[in-house]
């Protein structure tokens, strides 16, 4: 409808141009022959005037003037020709064919002279155009001469450019419907693109203006533009703040990642299909293989345990029960311990969504041993007491036997009940004191200690023991011995432990050596006997807990606390305690402890 | 006269078990160091082995497997007496063939009588030979 429209704008324009530059074109062809004539009336009546006015007379013979002038003009638009005299009689005149002449009242004095007027023609009231002029003679006006011309009709003038007209208006209207086709192609494109945006900015919820078909066009295609800019700068908007939390999520998954190599625990993702898809640096330190050469590969090819390997598998396909676990040794680490758990990953946003399985391996070498550690404590705390208990009820029975009515046995059994009794309370102190220690719960009592008497004492209390067996302490002191901090009690516990060992250990009829030396730094207690000794590859091990010497048990009845007591006593004071052995001949323990000088050197340096 | 073993690295278990068994009639010796005890085996071929487990050197379970497997065909009675009653122990003694368990503290006198009890069959039955 809009082309139509066009089409019929574009042929009124072509019209109205056309009749414009026509009319125009008749206004001027009109002046000009006006002008014409005027030109050519003025000019020829001022001729004619200027004759003598006998010529101007007809006269047999002679031609007359008016019909050669009507005859020189035969072109032009001149109508006819008169000759008046004063009075208005007609002396002379000539016409065109079919031409009357106008009557006209005769112009007088001033009036009498050159001029024009129009007047009308009296058969076709066609305009005529008069120029008069006065004829003298002898000074005397003697008549008036009249010329009239035809004056053209702007129709007739129009009429008589009909087909220059034609002419004229034929190739516009040819050319306006080539105009309205190239345009239509032209604007083809336009409208196609006009189209092609009404959607888009229909999706914008923009309404066009409903306008003329190119204004329309324009119209649309600013908003077009407009919205196009909007949309960039929103897409712009949404590139920063996506490439801003892409510099976020690549920074909280580097930290998420860091902390999961950071963790003292393998980890290992699954996905359902039993691949994995994260495993973190840990692995080659629990399960020996590479974290980056199991990633994407299913884990149960790629893991070189067959147990583990089966592990995981079930985990995959059973979408792995809540803290399944199994235990295990990695290869060629037999006393390792190395724990696998399962389980199953579920979208935070959608728990009902599976996402794989976790599988954390943890290294239980130390719980395993802690537990082994624990259970032994408890099989050997139970020895050690029943083992007493058991030689308690046998000689309190035989003690209400037959055999007890000897006063020998008698005698025997009391010592030996005795013995039993001592042995397990030295156990329980022994193992409250290792408690106390190993719980950090001792608060050493340090006090300035005379050598001479806590040395002294400990043989003392060994002495009896010792006597028993026939075993000589001997004491070997320095006439002066500077004093130490310690706490009396723990020191007192050690040293006994110490020279009560000596004894147990030596053969009846032996000797032991309680010694003391000083150096600038530190006091050296010695303890040495001439008892079973110890195997070499055994001697690392007597400070450990329960560790008993191999030929301990044929000799006498240790628990083996007392020198790992001993020895952690020392430690505390920031001493040492170390022990030479040889078998069959004897051993012999030091006890190194800072002077008290050096300890107060060596706090004031803290 | 029945000869019995006891392997012990407790001296005064041994003394208390001499004590008690030699007025009965029994002839019995003993190892402190149970890794002398296979060769006191074979030398003093006894009835009836009793043996601690809890020993230095050589355990009773050990003595006890290292028994089975170099005589197979023995005649003697095994008695092992441990202070950890525990499953453990209780299990690999009754798997033994002719092997029994008995609890510490031990009682001289039920010991006597299950030693007793023990020979009496073949006892009447050499009277009855």
């Amino acid at each position: 409808m809009k082309t139509e429209r066009l089409g019929l704008l574009l042929i009124g324009a072509a019209l109205l141009v056309t009749a414009l530059v026509l009319g125009l074109w008749f206004d001027r062809q009109a002046a000009v022959q006006r002008t014409h004539i005027r030109n050519q009336g003025v000019s020829l009546v001022r001729v004619l005037s200027g004759l003598p006015y006998d010529q101007l007379l007809p006269k047999p013979g002679r031609p007359n003037m008016l019909q050669t002038v009507l005859q020189m003009n035969r072109d032009s638009d001149l109508g006819y020709g008169v000759f008046v005299d004063a009075r208005g009689a007609t002396l002379s005149e000539v016409t065109t064919a079919g031409t009357l002449i106008p009557a006209a009242p005769q112009a007088a004095g001033a009036a009498a002279w050159f001029g024009e007027r129009p007047l009308k023609s009296p058969g076709d009231a066609r305009a005529i155009r008069e120029f008069y002029g006065p004829v003298l003679d002898n000074g005397e006006i003697a008549g008036t001469i009249r010329l009239g011309y035809f004056e053209s009709s702007p129709a007739a003038i129009a009429l008589g450019q009909l087909s220059f007209a034609a002419m004229l208006a034929l190739p516009v209207f040819l050319l306006a419907p080539l105009f309205h086709f190239l345009m239509k192609r032209e604007i083809r494109p336009l409208r196609e693109l006009g189209e092609r945006l009404q959607p888009l900015l229909a999706a914008d919820q923009v309404e066009p203006p409903v306008l003329g078909d190119l204004r329309d066009l324009v119209a649309r295609f600013a908003i077009f533009i407009e919205t196009t800019h909007a949309r960039m700068r929103d897409i712009e908007a949404q590139r920063f703040t996506a490439q801003t939390s892409n510099h976020m999520l690549t920074y909280r998954h580097e930290k998420i990642e860091s902390v999961l190599h950071a963790l003292p625990e393998a980890l290992m993702v699954l996905d359902d299909e039993g691949v994995v898809t994260f495993a973190n640096a840990k692995l080659k330190v629990l399960l020996g293989v590479e974290s980056e050469a199991i990633l994407g590969h299913a884990a149960r090819d790629a893991v070189p345990l067959p147990e583990v390997a089966a592990f995981l598998a079930g985990c995959a396909s059973t979408q792995a029960l809540r803290g399944d676990a199994l235990e295990f040794s990695p290869a060629g680490d037999p006393g390792r311990s190395v724990a696998a758990s399962a389980y199953p990953l579920f979208c935070p946003r959608n728990p009902g969504s599976a996402l794989g399985t976790l599988v954390v391996l943890r290294d239980v070498t130390a719980d395993s041993l802690a537990r082994q550690a624990g259970a032994e404590f408890v099989s050997h705390v139970s020895h050690e007491l029943k083992s007493p208990l058991n030689v308690l009820k046998m000689y309190s029975e035989m003690l209400l036997e037959d055999a007890g009515e000897t006063r020998e046995l008698r005698v025997e059994a009391v010592n030996v009940i005795g013995d039993q009794v001592g042995r397990m309370a030295e156990l329980i102190d022994n193992l409250l004191n290792v408690s106390r220690i190993e719980q950090g719960s001792v608060n050493l009592d340090r006090q300035r200690v005379r050598l001479h008497d806590l040395l002294q004492d400990a043989v003392s209390n060994a002495a009896a023991g010792a006597a028993q067996k026939g075993i000589e302490i001997r004491m070997k002191l320095p006439q002066e011995l500077s004093p130490v901090l310690l706490d009396k009690n723990l020191s007192r516990i050690a040293i006994g432990n110490l020279l009560g060992n000596a004894v147990k250990y030596s053969r009846p009829g032996g000797k032991v050596t309680l010694s003391a030396e000083e150096s600038d730094a530190q006091v050296a207690i010695r303890v040495r006997d001439s008892g079973i000794g110890i195997e070499r590859d055994e001697l690392p091990r007597v400070f450990e807990k329960f560790f008993r010497a191999t030929n301990a048990g044929t000799a006498a009845s240790g628990h083996g606390l007392g020198l790992y007591l001993a020895r952690q006593i020392a430690e505390l004071h920031q001493g040492s305690l170390s022990a030479t052995s040889e078998l069959g001949q004897g051993s012999e323990f030091t006890l190194l402890l800072r002077k008290c000088d050096a300890m107060a050197q060596a706090t004031a340096g803290l | 006269m029945k000869r019995i073993l006891i392997v012990d690295d407790e001296p005064q278990v041994i003394r208390v078990l001499k004590l008690s068994l030699r007025p009965r009639g029994y002839e019995v010796q003993s190892v402190s160091d149970p890794r002398e005890a296979m060769d006191k085996l074979r030398g003093f071929a006894p009835d009836v082995l009793i043996t601690d487990i809890q020993m230095p050197g050589l355990s009773g379970r050990e003595l006890c497997e290292r028994i089975h497997a170099e005589m197979p065909e023995r005649g003697f009675l095994i008695m092992v007496m441990t202070s950890m009653s525990s499953r453990d122990n209780s299990e690999w003694v009754s798997r033994l063939p002719n092997a029994e368990f008995m609890e510490k503290p031990l009682s001289p006198r039920g010991l006597a009588a299950r030693l007793d009890e023990y020979f009496a069959p073949a006892a009447a039955g050499a009277i009855g030979a």
